[in-house]
């Protein structure tokens, strides 16, 4: 295990960017190559009541929205803001069109923090983590705009942006004024003997941003959620870096990769006096043990258990899935990682995504089983495969919401679905693919 | 590379995005997971059994009595069918089922496949199948399913999602029937289920029981019923069918290997009275935390006493990585009535002595403060615990009454911290709002104080007083958190604070179980545990247990159900070749990368028959252990010699060493720099020889070491003795040996003396080093060479005189008192031009004594100028600073270094330092293992000795200079693996052994790359790859 500081390539605190259309110059260009078609630069505007090449799913806080990124992949519509993210009535399973804003196409991941008022997405075609309000309607914009969202597009530096996670800090920031200030948190800063700042509670989302392409995984920070505030950070962690996910247990971010041999965990540093990005700290890299040449070293989705002891890693290079165990060292205190490799479960052809989930009095584990066009139940108590969810389609992403409506939301990349699984133990459909969304 | 990689892999992802998922190829093999062998005996071509009836006496085949098939199954996990493996000739080959149909066919069999195993007879295979929860019997002449068996408990199967893993089974093995062993049975592990569960049939060809050519079975009789259930939710999960009816298994949730005995005369330990039933269980872990009572105290781990932390032993004869000391021997050594952890005078795991601890109380100082009779423990008034300070009364915060008629009582009452509070009313001195010492600062402004419940605002921790009278002054007392903490009693620990820490429903110790000890540091809960897979010898003799979480091999000894120690010198720790390992805390033998499956074997070394017809054999037990690095690891259990009767163990508990050579030490040398020579050339009247390392009589020398030894052969010539039957007149023959001697170890056996005639067999003992656990390395002894530098300290800026370290730890770093702690940053320029305070560290030698050592700090001190230890002043300094560090004179992040005096420093380039000293809360004490040896300080004159090599440092006529250096490597010349021995694919599923009447055959089977290797069990050499 290696503690390294990697170089850090570019520290940005420069207020929010608005990409230039100079720079879709060099998007036609990676576009064209990416698509291996005609390259079309206008179009048509993406629907806004459909889904069409769902990549990335993320629910809100309360489970009742469903965000699905929509790539425009086969660039249909007008490639500056052919893709879209769509907000899905998880009751009612329809597309919200007054909530739906547009984005760059080849979107990839989405996330959205425990405060639920932004929504971050990777975005492949203009190289960019897309930056969306959601309002208490859970409708979608830039500052209020749905179709032209380019304002809220925060450079990443680096190609093929697709994977990317974030989790929400509190930090204190000292602010002039003590209006709405309470008294325990009112500051005399000048020494006059009157308050005269405060010491203001803002909450701080740091996104780690993974690069298909190359080996960087870039950070930024977003204060009090304002855009103009970012900062970032890029550091080469990991080749090809695909999956994110953040540990339960002491917070550290993971990512797998397609092209190295291992799994690499790392932190975000914060500077403590501006609050701003300084450094990604690397803090481990688990080796997944020598793959087949012939196989490949492609290492997909990663999902932890609930306590944060345990990681699953779908890999392709072989075909398994992968149990790690990330439990402390000291387990007296819960310190430290132990970060390494326990097992190894034979998979079927080209595993993507793994969630976790808890059905009645366990965990178990679910991975997307894209060639075979199903869902493998495995349980990690007994290590073995203990179910087969068919599907419609062939699967891609998964997300599991096993608190509120028991259910794991399954992109149908090929099909332009997003096929529901039922997992509640209790019901009579439990473990079969209940329907779509489309 | 990276480069190249990168733009592959944007090919990739340009094809990708339009063409994803790649059709994959034709394979014969999809997910192989497990093969088994099997042969059957075609007599008359009429009658299919059990092969042995087409051998003769011998074991070789008699084509009079029938003709043999031999062919292998696999599970193809993946293509839901088993494959067919032919070994009917010497080199095995995969065979086409169907060969009307294109591409490779197999059998096809029920959805996810595991696990296969051919009845003895040969004529059946059974299948477990994963997805179905199933069986399939397959009969091995048609080569075609002929039957399914139901596993599933509940009327429909997957309906019930509370039973979704219940039918999951973990191993399946054919054994003969309990009630008539002509037949076979099934025994299958159900982890979910908790138990072993037996399945019998009967078959019918034209007669029951006698398989026919050409017929088509029909399956009857069928019952699953369970062997035995483990219960208490324990969860069985790999296993490894021993001789007569034993199985051996470990558990998910268990850190145990467990022995169920269905015969035999061994004793059930789980209650029953008859058979099946456990008969031993063996901790794979420490013995404080496998959840076994190993004393026979009926207390388990964490309740039993003796227990202070989970790595130590519940008893001396246990398993464990902790010295026996007076705070873990099960003995009330103060007679306060408290005995081991539960007395307050144990403040951890390397403390000797019951008497002292964080507090003197009164129900632990064994007085009978109160004169009623009774002392300590004994008396009733101390029954909240040896912590509490008075016989007298129970503490007011633990009485049932409101003492400060607040309204609240005990625990309710916000005053009452612990239950061991005596005052209702009382608040500790750094909590109670009042400037308690007069320094103009209360409670937590005061430096003095680390925290509300702090008793002290004066700084307990530097008055150089045993404040608590626990026999630790300031650094030394664990209490101390820091030197400026308040007093030398520690804040209540986890474990004491009554709090429950970890949300179970248990508070502190020793209710909570995870707490072993008052003093504890958390109550979590244990480590997740990673054990298997298994195997057993053919004779039952030794036990492998993987641990896949340590990637380290258990070895057991199956009959009498013990781990064997790799550490514990063959179970003589006085042994005077005995060294453990240094930092050795694993009790296994340690394969790396992850071990993912195993086969026990027995491998003849040798068999010498004597002219009279006594035999005599020597025989290898070993497991070949497959890893997803793709080394299969021979670990060797022990050599077995026989001869007339006799038997001779010699138990390695070793890793195999592919290299003949013994490990060595290589390049012993020394630095000669220019100024090392000018040193020796001025103290000489004549420039006299050149100067070299060897010869120089001027200049130190690494020797053999001198001393005492024992003869291991009668004409052991390094060793020389005056009376050859009087160990004591022996010393070492300094001509034989090497300057370094490296770690011996002593093995004995039957062995043949073919230069007599006759031939003779007899006792033979012989030496060799234990290359196994010889470092690779380059070392260097330094005189007065640095034991520590670092970049980070600073100069404390509330206590003079004191070194802080921001991230490191002073104790685990190796400095002493009465090191030199020299400041190698200058002073800071912006304050030698102020007030002339900083003017005393201004061109002087910047160098203390340190004279106490905690983690965090370093207390250091001027050195006297008549002090006889002073080091030479450096060249172009006239002075030496005369007064302690201030901080305001030196800048944060201060490079220091630390030496010795009149010490050499023993370092390995990659191994460091040996440093015999960790951390306790902020005091140093001694680590954990008991390596008597652990050391890196060695002396002019004197010999040197450390877990891995010893030799005599014998000082040259001149004081050495200051960093000069004798240097010598350390050459494992070990090894795994070689080109000519098992090698695996990166994800290993299964390591087996087949004897059929060609050969002896070792697959290794890889379900990751698809790929069977197939090996010569002879001389392991590779054979054939099937894919």
């Amino acid at each position: 295990m290696r503690n390294l500081v990697r170089r850090n390539q570019v520290v940005d605190r420069a207020s929010a960017r608005v990409m230039r259309w100079s720079a879709l110059l060099a998007f036609g260009l990676v576009g064209c190559g990416l698509v291996g078609c005609g390259v079309d630069v206008q179009g048509d505007d993406p629907p806004l009541d459909q889904l069409f090449d769902p990549v990335g799913i993320a629910l809100d806080p309360t489970g009742e929205s469903l965000y699905v990124v929509n790539g425009n992949f086969n660039v249909l519509y007008r490639q500056d803001r052919g893709g879209t993210v769509t907000r899905v009535d998880a009751d009612t399973l329809e597309v919200d069109t007054a909530a739906t804003a547009q984005i760059g196409t080849f979107g990839g991941q989405i996330t959205i923090p425990a405060h639920g008022q932004k929504a971050y997405i990777a975005v492949r075609g203009d190289r960019s983590l897309t930056v969306l309000d959601i309002d208490e309607q859970g409708r979608l914009s830039c500052a209020g705009e749905r179709q032209d969202t380019a304002g809220c597009r925060l450079g990443t530096g680096s190609d093929d942006p697709f994977g990317v996670t974030a989790r929400t800090a509190t930090r204190v920031q000292r602010v002039a004024g003590t209006a709405d200030c309470p008294t325990e948190q009112q500051v005399d800063s000048d020494g006059d003997g009157a308050a005269d700042a405060c010491d203001r509670n803002v909450d701080v989302d740091l996104i780690a941003v993974a690069h298909l392409v190359g080996s960087n995984v870039t950070a930024f920070s977003i204060r009090g959620g304002d855009i103009n505030t970012f900062s970032r950070v890029s550091s080469p962690v990991a080749a090809g870096a695909n999956d994110l996910a953040l540990s339960p247990r002491n917070g550290d971010f993971y990512a797998t990769s397609r092209f190295d041999n291992s799994v690499v965990a790392f932190r975000l540093i914060t500077d403590p006096d501006s609050g701003d990005l300084s450094a990604v700290f690397q803090t481990a890299e688990i080796d997944i043990d020598r793959a087949s040449p012939f196989a490949g070293f492609d290492s997909r989705g990663i999902a932890f258990s609930g306590d944060g002891e345990r990681a699953y890693v779908a890999n392709r290079g072989p075909k398994s899935l992968l149990v790690l165990d990330v439990g402390p060292t000291d387990v007296e205190r819960g310190t430290g990682s132990r970060n390494r490799m326990v097992d190894q479960i034979p998979m079927p052809s080209q595993p993507a995504d793994v969630v976790v989930a808890t059905v009645g009095d366990r965990e178990l584990v679910y991975v997307a089983s894209y060639a075979e066009r199903r869902i493998l139940v495995v349980d990690p108590a007994v290590r073995a495969v203990v179910d087969r969810i068919d599907l419609p389609g062939s699967p891609y992403a998964l997300l599991v919401d096993d608190w509120n409506k028991h259910r794991i939301y399954v992109t149908l990349f090929e099909q332009g679905q997003i096929a529901i699984v039922d997992i509640d133990p209790e019901s009579a459909s439990f473990h079969a693919a209940t329907g779509v969304i489309q | 590379m990276r480069t190249l990689l990168t733009i592959a892999a944007l090919a990739l992802v340009v094809f990708s995005g339009c063409s994803d998922p790649q059709v994959p190829p034709l394979l014969s093999l999809v997910g192989p997971t497990e093969m088994a062998l099997a042969r059957v005996c075609v007599q008359n071509n009429d009658v299919r059994s059990a092969v042995d009836n087409c051998l003769d006496e011998e074991g070789v085949r008699d084509v009079e009595k029938g003709t043999i098939r031999e062919f292998a199954y696999v599970t193809n996990r993946l293509g839901n069918s088993l494959a067919v493996v032919s070994f009917q000739k010497s080199i095995p080959a995969i065979v086409d089922t169907a060969r009307d149909v294109p591409g490779q066919t197999h059998i096809p069999v029920g959805r996810g496949p595991t696990q296969v195993e051919a009845t003895r007879d040969g004529n059946f295979l059974f299948v477990y199948n994963e997805i179905d929860g199933d069986l399939s019997v397959v009969s091995e002449e048609l080569r075609r399913e002929v039957h399914r068996i139901s596993l599933a408990t509940g009327d429909a199967f997957g309906l019930d999602p509370s039973e979704l893993s219940l039918n999951a089974v973990s191993e399946l093995f054919v054994v003969p029937d309990r009630e008539d062993d002509s037949r076979d049975a099934l025994w299958l592990v159900f982890p979910e289920r908790g138990e072993v569960a037996e399945v019998r049939w009967t078959f019918t060809c034209d007669t029951e029981g006698v398989y026919t050519v050409g017929c088509d079975p029909v399956i009857e009789n069928v019952s699953v019923e369970t062997l035995y259930s483990f219960g208490d939710g324990v969860r069985p999960r790999f296993a490894a069918l021993g001789p007569d009816g034993v199985l051996w298994l470990t558990f998910v949730n268990r850190a145990v290997a467990a022995r169920l005995s269905t015969t035999g005369d061994a004793e059930c330990i789980d209650g029953r009275t008859e058979k099946p039933c456990v008969t031993a269980e063996v901790g794979l872990t420490y013995g404080c935390s496998d959840g076994i009572d190993n004393d026979g105290d009926g207390l388990v781990d964490a309740q039993d006493p003796q227990c202070l932390t989970a790595d130590s032993r519940e008893g001396p004869g246990g398993i464990g990585r902790i010295r026996l000391t007076q705070c873990n021997d099960g003995i009330d050594n103060d007679g306060d009535g408290f005995l081991d952890a539960q007395d307050p005078g144990c403040l951890g795991t390397a403390d000797d002595s019951e008497g002292g601890g964080l507090v003197a109380t009164a129900c632990s100082d064994g007085l009978d403060n109160d004169g009623d009779g009774v002392v300590d423990g004994e008396d009733p008034d101390c029954a909240a615990g040896a912590f509490w300070n008075d016989e007298a009364a129970l503490p007011a915060c633990a009485d049932g009454e409101d003492n400060d008629g607040d309204g609240a009582i005990d625990a309710d009452d916000p005053q009452c911290l612990t239950a061991l509070q005596g005052d209702e009313a009382r608040r500790p001195a750094c909590g109670d709002l009042v400037d308690n010492d007069g320094d103009g600062l209360i409670d937590e402004d005061d430096p003095d104080c680390s925290g509300p419940n702090g008793d002290d605002e004066a700084g307990g921790c530097l008055d150089g007083v045993d404040n608590d009278e626990d026999g630790a002054t300031d650094f030394d007392d664990p209490g101390c958190v820091s030197p400026l903490s308040p007093s030398e009693v520690a804040a209540p620990a986890q474990c004491q604070d009554g709090v429950d820490n970890d949300g179970d429903g248990l508070v502190d110790y020793p209710a909570d179980p995870d707490c072993f000890r008052a003093t504890g540091d958390g109550e979590q809960q244990a480590r997740v545990m990673e054990y298997g897979p298994i195997a057993v010898d053919p004779e039952g003799r030794y036990v492998y247990v993987v641990d896949r979480r340590e990637s380290q091999v258990l070895v057991l000894d199956g009959a009498s159900a013990a781990l064997l120690d790799p550490n514990d010198c063959e179970g003589d720790l006085e042994a005077a070749d005995c060294r453990r390992r240094p930092w050795e805390s694993a009790i296994g033998l340690p394969v790396r990368r992850l071990p993912s499956a195993i086969h026990a074997r027995i491998i003849e070394l040798e068999e010498e028959v004597l002219e009279d017809g006594r035999v005599m054999t020597r025989k290898l037990h070993l497991a070949n252990v497959a890893t997803t690095s793709g080394l299969v690891y021979y670990v060797e259990a022990a050599e077995v010699s026989m001869f007339d009767g006799e038997e001779i163990v010699d138990t390695r508990v070793r890793v195999g060493d592919f290299v003949a050579a013994e490990a060595s030490v290589t390049g012993l040398s020394c630095t000669l720099s220019s100024q090392v020579r000018d040193y020796v050339r001025a103290s000489r009247e004549t420039s006299g020889e050149d100067i070299r390392c060897a010869t120089t009589e001027e200049l130190p020398h690494i020797i053999s070491p001198q001393g005492a030894c024992v003869p291991t052969t009668d004409d052991d010539a390094d060793c020389l003795c005056d009376d050859p039957s009087d160990p004591n007149t022996c010393v070492i023959n300094a001509d034989r040996r090497t300057p370094v001697e490296l770690l011996r170890r002593t093995r004995t056996r039957f062995d043949d003396d073919e230069s007599a005639t006759p031939k003779t067999v007899s006792r033979v003992e012989e030496s060799r080093r234990d290359d196994f656990y010889i470092p690779n390395d380059v070392w260097t002894v330094t005189y007065e060479g640095t034991i520590l530098q670092r970049a980070d300290a600073l100069v404390e800026p509330r206590a003079s005189g004191l070194i802080r370290t921001v991230s490191g730890d002073f104790c685990s770093g190796g400095v002493g008192a009465g090191d030199l702690l020299t400041i190698v940053s200058p002073v800071t320029a912006a304050t030698t031009a102020g007030d002339g305070e900083c003017d005393a560290f201004v061109d002087v030698d910047l160098t203390w004594r340190v004279t106490a050592v905690s983690g965090s700090h370093l207390a250091v001190a001027p050195i006297a100028a008549d002090d006889p230890d002073a080091p030479v002043l450096p060249e172009g300094v006239e002075a030496r600073v005369a007064v302690a560090p201030l901080q305001r004179c030196f800048a944060a992040g201060l490079l220091i270094d630390v030496r010795p005096v009149d010490t050499w420093v023993v370092r390995g380039r990659d191994t460091g330092l040996l440093v015999n000293a960790t951390r306790a809360g902020n005091a140093c004490v001694p680590r954990l293992h008991d390596a008597d040896d652990y050391g890196f300080r060695a002396y002019s004159d004197q010999e040197f000795q450390n877990p891995w090599f010893r030799f005599h440092l014998e000082a040259g006529t001149l004081v050495p200079l200051r960093d000069f250096a004798l240097s010598f490597n350390t050459n494992r010349n070990f090894a795994s693996g070689s080109s000519s021995s098992l090698s695996s694919g990166p994800s290993p599923s299964q390591v087996t052994e087949f004897e059929t009447t060609r050969a002896r055959y070792i697959p290794i089977v890889d379900p990751g790359n698809n790929t069977i290797r197939v090996f010569n069990a002879a001389n392991d050499r590779f054979i054939e790859l099937l894919f």
